[in-house]
């Protein structure tokens, strides 16, 4: 039986069962009196159902209260009327004297007016409420979908920018050195496979993300000669580290484009990872420093650090930060704290394997 | 064809100088990392072309080109930049994306040959890079030399025979030329300076127009001059001016 009908039936067979009451309470029980109220109910359920469709058709539900509240009294007026009218003859013998007056009959139906107000008042109260819960779920429902699409669209492709450069400058070792070309071939290509595959998992071992790292600033450094040079610095203890796939690469395209490819003499990028011992145990700091200065527009950061930012707060809500600071007379750095969390690896001897890790994409924040 | 490469890449240029091998018409006199040095390499070696890439360290090849006060051909370069690549669409500039498509190449190329005749290079005596020297020792400016101006997204190289008038805005000098306006960042005295004064005459404090643009002259109220410019705009040449003007032409 339909929510409609349980409400219907329970609804009017109640307001018999409440007026059997209030007329023992008077002291007036009788079977007529039964039978009025039945009549009533029964008649109301009719009417009202058949009303229902009206309601429907002429797509009330819609309606503005405002614009709503005329058509209810009307329609409470009508149906009044006719309950009304075809029960006040059931009245007649019940009264105990004198003849019937219009006061009676105007009262009759007056009373039954209201049944039918307060039946509509519960209609629409229930249709709102629920129109209300419906656009909510909706409303929930599309932000699990922006956020997911967020996430997969903010895992960074290569930027087309150092590809093409890449390339160029591949082209030009081909007859300089075929052995530095053919390595940069395989590099690119592993850094290529690192993005692709990643573009599937929510989370990435920061062993394979440094390792793509690697790939990332050996071919940058064929692109800028000695203007560019770099070090590791990561704590064995952490490979296992859960990070947003391509977050590194984020913040090393930004240290490369601010730091060596706007300067003419270049200079050397630093990249850490550790246990941050700042706080308390089981966050990670990851710490890139490139020579330069924070550009004083706070307002607008780069894309690239835009995106990383978001990926963290997407992946850790509230748990995550992303600094950038100058930490020298010319240098910058990029400081990302994160909680711990390993990754799942199927096998020891399959790094290939990531799985989502334990963080999962998290609650709505 | 004198040409000068410009690329902060060491690589980028070790590969077009290979790609350029075929087209013998090419002779590369220099190579430039940055706009600094392409700076000085313009001055010295005089190149008729340049290829240059747009992003370098520092100046970008757009900043490099403005600072120039006399400019070469020029095919531009770049890897992937959607700024610039809009710009060169929407300025119908020549340019080239790397890695360079040797096809491309030679369109480009067999282009600019094909053009360059309409721009003859000066007599060497007088400077290949047709700039002269006056009595003072300073360069001038033809009317034939081409510069480079920019404004937004748009670009133009422009010879400065097509300008009608400079005309002073703040820091800024608004350049007319046929139906478009730009904006360049140069006072009007740096360019009084370097223009052929036979060619570009002060009409007063805010405006230099090109004689040869002018329409007509009509006296105006208090002994000035009116010049009516090509394209109808209209100039008021100043009390001292105006003299000046009068003995100029009366010569």
């Amino acid at each position: 039986m339909s929510l409609y009908w349980k409400c219907q039936l329970g609804g009017w067979s109640g307001m018999v069962v409440w007026s059997m009451i209030v007329s023992s309470l008077l002291g007036q029980v009788s079977w007529r009196g039964l039978f009025l109220s039945v009549v009533v109910s029964g008649l109301a359920l009719l009417l009202t159902h058949f009303f229902r469709r009206v309601i429907h058709r002429g797509g009330w539900k819609e309606l503005p209260p405002a614009r709503l509240a005329p058509r209810v009294f009307g329609a409470s007026a009508s149906l009044g009327l006719i309950t009304g009218l075809v029960t006040f003859p059931l009245l007649l013998p019940m009264l105990r004297e004198g003849a019937p007056t219009w006061e009676m009959l105007l009262s009759n139906v007056v009373s039954s007016g209201f049944l039918f107000v307060g039946w509509f008042l519960l209609y629409f109260a229930y249709h709102y409420f629920q129109r209300g819960r419906e656009a909510q779920e909706a409303e929930l429902r599309l932000r699990v979908a922006m956020r997911e699409n967020e996430l997969r669209t903010l895992r960074a492709q290569l930027n087309p920018h150092f590809l093409f450069n890449s390339l160029n400058s591949l082209r030009g070792l081909i007859s300089e050195s075929p052995e530095r070309a053919q390595e940069a071939v395989t590099s690119l290509a592993s850094l290529l496979r690192h993005t692709l595959r990643l573009s599937s998992a929510p989370t990435a071992s920061l062993e394979l993300e440094l390792e793509a790292a690697r790939h990332y600033l050996e071919l940058e450094h064929i692109r800028f000669d000695d203007r560019l040079g770099y070090r590791f610095d990561v704590d064995p203890a952490l490979q296992d580290q859960a990070v947003p796939p391509m977050l590194l690469q984020n913040l090393l395209e930004n240290a490369i484009k601010h730091g060596i490819s706007k300067r003419r003499e270049g200079g050397r990028i630093l990249v850490e990872v550790q246990e941050d011992q700042e706080e308390a145990q089981g966050r990670v700091l990851i710490r890139v420093t490139n020579p330069g200065r924070v550009e004083p527009s706070p307002a607008e950061p780069g894309l690239g650090l835009a995106n990383a930012r978001d990926q963290l707060r997407l992946l850790f809500p509230g748990e995550s930060e992303l600094h950038l600071r100058s930490s020298g007379p010319d240098q910058v750095e990029c400081v990302v704290r994160l909680p711990r969390h390993r990754v799942a690896t199927r096998s020891r001897g399959d790094r290939g394997q990531i799985q989502p890790a334990a963080v999962g994409t998290g609650g709505t924040p | 064809m004198k040409t000068l490469l410009v690329d902060d890449e060491r690589l980028a240029r070790r590969e077009l100088r290979r790609l350029l091998e075929v087209h013998p018409a090419i002779q590369i006199v220099g190579e430039a990392k940055d706009a600094p040095s392409a700076r000085e390499a313009i001055a010295e070696l005089r190149p008729n072309l340049l290829f240059l890439d747009v992003q370098m360290p520092g100046e970008t090849g757009f900043d490099l080109l403005e600072t120039l006060d006399w400019v070469p051909r020029v095919i531009f370069t770049t890897a992937y930049d959607e700024y610039a690549l809009r710009a060169f669409e929407v300025s119908a500039l020549d340019y080239l994306v790397k890695p360079i498509d040797p096809k491309r190449l030679a369109r480009s190329v067999e282009r600019t040959l094909r053009e360059a005749p309409r721009h003859p290079p000066r007599p060497q005596g007088a400077g290949a890079s047709g700039q002269e020297e006056d009595g003072a020792g300073r360069r001038v400016l033809r009317e034939s030399d081409r510069v480079f101006l920019r404004d937004g997204d748009r670009c133009w190289f422009v010879e400065l025979g097509r300008v009608r008038l400079f005309e002073s805005m703040d820091n800024y000098a608004q350049v007319h030329l046929d139906g478009e306006s730009p904006l360049i960042l140069r006072s009007l005295n740096e360019l009084e300076e370097k223009l052929d004064p036979l060619v570009f005459f002060r009409a007063n404090r805010s405006q230099i127009i090109n004689l040869k643009a002018v329409d007509s002259i009509h006296p105006w109220f208090g002994g000035r001059l009116m010049a009516r410019m090509d394209g109808g705009m209209e100039v008021v040449l100043s009390r001292r001016k105006s003299k000046e003007f009068r003995e100029l032409m009366s010569v």
